[in-house]
């Protein structure tokens, strides 16, 4: 497993636009973050301790991650789209016969690479954001949202990679994955009445690691967290049945 | 030793394979032959489990390809030369591949060598031309260092130098004891490559033997071929005895079977006819081709005025990358 690991990372790795993509993502991520705790700066500063504590001085600066991980979700899916693109998956599959060490090895690299790009985009997110926004979270909340952007971004990879083995075609994987993330989720969670299931949906459930304030109705960031690990579960399996079966 | 028993594969009502069963032996490089759509593409992959056949079944050295645990070991393949990344270098794509079977990364340096790829190693495949392509695929195959080695159209996009390259290098390993199979459309190549001649159309072998008892089955009747400037006399002649004479495109040129040369000869001698050529006809491996697939081929260009009424789902399986 640990040589089947490596491989697919040389593959990972040799590509350029993996570097390219992690970089934009990670410059997405902590710009737009410091933008927002930039503008709403001011306001925070002047506010109480419990209109500042509603603010969310932790969540605030990760707001650029849901721009930021757009990024992350285009090189999941081409790590495992380009391989049915080129025909590669019959280098790959010659190579290793075994389908679900093969997946198990491509979807660990994703959520690996995930996990470091969301560890390291959250933590420098969370220190310029908290530096434009002129108040230092505590310690303790401000691990705990680093390593959620951290986990978040793992899932989040591992889902898309494992998305795109049932599409076989970057395309359509980003045709379904795009929108939903980030159109559908936006209109479901602006309209009152389907709040309930927008946030339910990947980015709303996983996005709530990142965050320590809770409206009424927002899932606690640990209940977010294993939605986000179930529609990553559901992936996995599916791309795990459906690889047995396909004809390369 | 590639052991295929009554392999049969549909696909989309088509029957791809149909009941296909051969065995490719080491030592020799069998030429795998057929016209375009006879399943030849569809073999290998199900050779190496990359697919599922309907019924019947394809072993390697005894066993289905899913069950050996370091396959490139055993089956070096290529399959289709563009199947790599544009991005990715000749060097990382070896050595991801290298990285799956624990191969010292000397092998990769090594095999780039031997396909002559040292001074493009690092470059993007992007800018490569199909030969370039097509050797790095060779590298790939190689890479293993398998005792079997199955080979799809290798020698397209190869220059003149890197066909005669490919062809010392396909006997080389043929004569080390591995087991080569080799698909091509290049007849005149395939003759002076391979030993050993398999021919599929429509999903069935068509032929399975020695190059050499090939190629002159399709020589029978042997025929002669004679240019002489008393043609039409020395045709009279070699009809009385019973030959059947053709007259060629040339002036004086025509093809007699039913007679040797020698006979021929020494008709024309005893008449004082002179004969400036007197050649038996070899036929070539094309031919003996070209015979065997005459009703079996599955894609024949048609007439223009026959295109309206055709229409074919003439789409290869394989090699249709967008």
């Amino acid at each position: 497993m640990r040589d089947l690991l490596a491989a697919e990372w040389i593959k990972l790795r040799t590509v350029r636009s993996t570097w390219v993509l992690l970089a934009v993502g990670c410059t997405l991520t902590v710009a737009v973050g410091v933008l927002f705790c930039a503008l709403i700066g001011p306001e925070f500063r002047a506010a109480d301790p419990v209109r500042q504590r509603e603010l969310d001085p932790v969540g605030l600066p990760f707001t650029g991650l849901q721009i930021g991980q757009v990024p992350l979700v285009v090189l999941a899916v081409l790590a495992v789209g380009n391989e049915y693109g080129t025909g590669m998956i019959r280098t790959t599959l010659a190579a290793v016969p075994r389908r679900g060490r093969l997946l198990a090895a491509k979807l660990a690299l994703l959520g690996l690479t995930g996990l470091g790009w969301g560890l390291l985009s959250g933590a420098a997110a969370l220190a310029a954001g908290s530096g434009a926004l002129g108040a230092a979270p505590p310690a303790g909340e401000a691990l705990r949202a680093v390593g959620g952007a951290g986990l978040y971004a793992a899932l989040l990879a591992v889902l898309a990679g494992a998305f795109t083995v049932l599409t076989r075609r970057s395309l359509t994987a980003l045709g379904v994955l795009l929108p939903l993330l980030f159109v559908v989720s936006g209109i479901l969670a602006a309209t009152p009445r389907l709040r309930s299931l927008a946030r339910l949906l990947p980015d709303r459930a996983g996005l709530r690691l990142t965050q320590t304030h809770q409206d009424v109705g927002d899932l606690s960031p640990l209940a977010g967290g294993g939605v986000m690990l179930l529609w990553a579960v559901a992936a996995i399996v599916a791309a795990r049945t459906a690889l047995r079966r396909q004809e390369v | 030793m590639i052991e295929v028993r009554e392999l049969v594969k549909t696909y989309a009502g088509r029957r791809v394979l149909d009941g296909l069963s051969f065995t490719a032996g080491p030592g020799r490089v069998t030429a795998f032959l057929g016209p375009n759509g006879a399943g030849k593409s569809t073999t290998l992959r199900m050779i190496l489990g990359l697919g599922t056949p309907d019924a019947g079944s394809a072993r390697v050295r005894g066993v289905p390809y899913a069950e050996l645990r370091a396959p490139l070991h055993t089956v070096g393949a290529l399959l289709d030369a563009s199947a790599c990344h544009p991005a990715r270098s000749p060097r990382a794509h070896l050595s991801w591949l290298a990285r799956t079977h624990r191969i010292d990364p000397a092998r990769v340096n090594r095999v780039l060598a031997l396909v002559g790829l040292e001074s493009a190693a690092r470059r993007p495949v992007r800018g490569f031309s199909l030969g370039m392509r097509q050797r790095l695929g060779i590298a790939v195959a190689l890479l293993g260092d398998p005792e079997i080695l199955l080979l799809d159209e290798p020698m397209n996009g190869l220059d003149p130098e890197g066909i005669q390259w490919l062809r010392g290098l396909l006997r080389a390993l043929a004569d080390e004891g591995r087991t080569v199979l080799v698909s091509s459309h290049l007849m005149q190549e395939m003759a002076v490559t391979a030993d050993h001649v398999l021919v599929i159309g429509r999903g069935r072998v068509l032929a399975d033997g020695a190059l050499t008892s090939l190629v002159s089955a399709a020589a029978d009747p042997p025929a002669v071929r004679i240019v002489t400037p008393r043609l039409e006399p020395l045709a009279h002649a070699l009809r009385e005895k019973g030959a059947e004479v053709t007259y060629g495109d040339g002036p004086g040129e025509a093809t007699v079977t039913g007679l040797t040369g020698a006979h021929i000869g020494d008709i024309a001698a005893r008449h004082g006819w002179s004969v400036h050529e007197l050649t038996p006809v070899r036929p070539s491996l094309e031919e003996a081709y070209l015979r065997l697939t005459a009703t079996a081929a599955e894609y024949r260009a048609t007439a223009p005025e026959a295109l309206a009424a055709h229409h074919g789902d003439a789409r290869k399986e394989t090699a249709c990358h967008a």
